[in-house]
């Protein structure tokens, strides 16, 4: 087997797919700097994603303990033989089940408060979602109010929603959307967004 | 868009803006600023961004400063080792356990009825944790032992072990492991370094070997 170590600037253009490629190819090479460089690039990427959305679900003295147990297993399960699919869904769904197991275990165990708290422990309060139940829910809902949509304006959700860009990207990329039709179904998926939150939560 | 949904739609911006400029917003900070239903909108309209964000480019002097280096070490140790990711399990389960290595490894050799051989248990334990012991050699009594203390099953540490399949690097390669020495308490638990070879004759193999290498 031929392996070209590449440099960073070429693995930070690399899927993260791609670069979970690499890794194996490397390893199996016995080319573990390569390895190395192209794991620091694939979980820098991933760590502040994963640490603000566990910030919202878990206390956060077992936040960056919880990333890097999250960020590992979707990264070593990747060698096992098993196929996981895309790696970006294999890490929410790790993410999510971490999340649900969290609150599973603390059912089970009498208390998690550490012995002592970092001196650093946001003081922000804790999550609001005080269950695994509602975090899975939440999501649920999410994904029920975007299935209620046709196909051009969950287009739209998706670009100015949910991957935070601007309105006029979604008319660039969504035949016949104008700006006030930008705006005008963005403005619904919210409305309907809250009645089902209201609604799940009441 | 009503004033709730306005005071909700601004901090969602908001905290787009601030995470897409390479800083690490605390959504809890924007979460705190809304009540009832708008804090649950917000929560899960920056869950469903953040699911969906796309991999940050890679920055050499914010990674230095990030836990996520500790990660990417440990990992890559785990790829020029022998034992799976027990490079990067076992040092995490210790931490959250609060256990000082060196005292992890003497309760460790009291749990294995070999209190007085702590050195040699604690080279042993150095080695699982660097992935340098072959798993199958290490016995159930101390992997059961290890479970207790850690908090953890014998079946876990075993799947972490054969969690990154077969392939072995070249012996050739370098492993570089996170620092160039061993900290502190690494070498207090790792006892007095092996006599030079030819100068005495090797150890006799005993019970503690038997334990950590006789089980394949």
């Amino acid at each position: 087997m031929s392996f070209r170590p590449r440099h960073e600037h070429e693995l930070n253009a690399l899927s993260d797919d791609e670069l979970i490629a690499y890794i194996r190819d490397a390893r199996a090479a016995g080319a573990l700097e390569p390895a190395r460089v192209a794991l620091q690039v694939l979980i820098f990427g991933h760590w502040n994603i994963v640490v603000a959305r566990l910030r919202m679900k878990l206390p956060g003295h077992v936040v960056e303990d919880t990333a890097g147990d999250v960020i590992a297993r979707a990264i070593t399960s990747t060698f096992a033989g098993a196929s996981v699919g895309e790696f970006k869904s294999w890490l929410n769904t790790i993410l999510r089940r971490a999340i649900v197991d969290f609150y599973r275990d603390r059912e089970r165990t009498i208390a998690t408060d550490p012995l002592f708290r970092d001196h650093d422990d946001h003081p922000a309060p804790e999550p609001g979602s005080p269950d695994h139940a509602g975090y899975v829910e939440t999501q649920m809902v999410i994904q029920s109010v975007l299935d209620e949509l046709r196909g051009d304006h969950r287009a739209v959700v998706e670009i100015v929603v949910l991957q935070g860009r601007m309105a006029d990207d979604a008319c660039a990329e969504v035949a016949g959307m104008t700006p006030d039709n930008v705006y005008q179904v963005v403005r619904r998926f919210r409305v309907r967004l809250r009645e089902a939150l209201e609604g799940d939560n009441g | 868009m009503d004033d709730a949904m306005s005071d909700v739609e601004g901090l969602r911006q908001r905290f787009i803006a601030e995470f897409e400029a390479g800083r690490a917003p605390d959504p809890r900070e924007y979460l705190t600023q809304v009540d009832g239903a708008d804090r649950r909108e917000l929560e899960a309209l920056l869950d469903a961004y953040l699911e969906q964000a796309p991999r940050r480019s890679f920055d050499a002097a914010a990674f230095a400063a990030s836990p996520a280096r500790d990660l990417a070490d440990d990992l890559t140790q785990a790829l020029g080792g022998q034992a799976g990711t027990w490079p990067v399990l076992l040092p995490r389960l210790r931490q959250t356990a609060r256990l000082r290595r060196a005292d992890l490894v003497q309760r460790l050799s009291a749990a294995l009825g070999v209190t007085g051989r702590e050195e040699k248990v604690g080279r042993y334990y150095h080695e699982m944790e660097q992935g340098l012991l072959e798993p199958r050699g290490v016995s159930d009594r101390v992997l059961d032992a290890l479970g207790d203390l850690l908090g953890t099953s014998r079946e876990r540490l075993r799947e972490a072990a054969a969690a990154l399949g077969p392939t072995a690097p070249s012996p050739g390669d370098t492993l570089f492991a996170r620092t160039a020495m061993p900290d502190p308490d690494a070498r207090a638990a790792m006892g007095a370094p092996p006599a030079p070879s030819g100068e005495e004759p090797p150890e006799e193999v005993d019970e503690v070997d038997e334990l950590f290498r006789g089980a394949g």
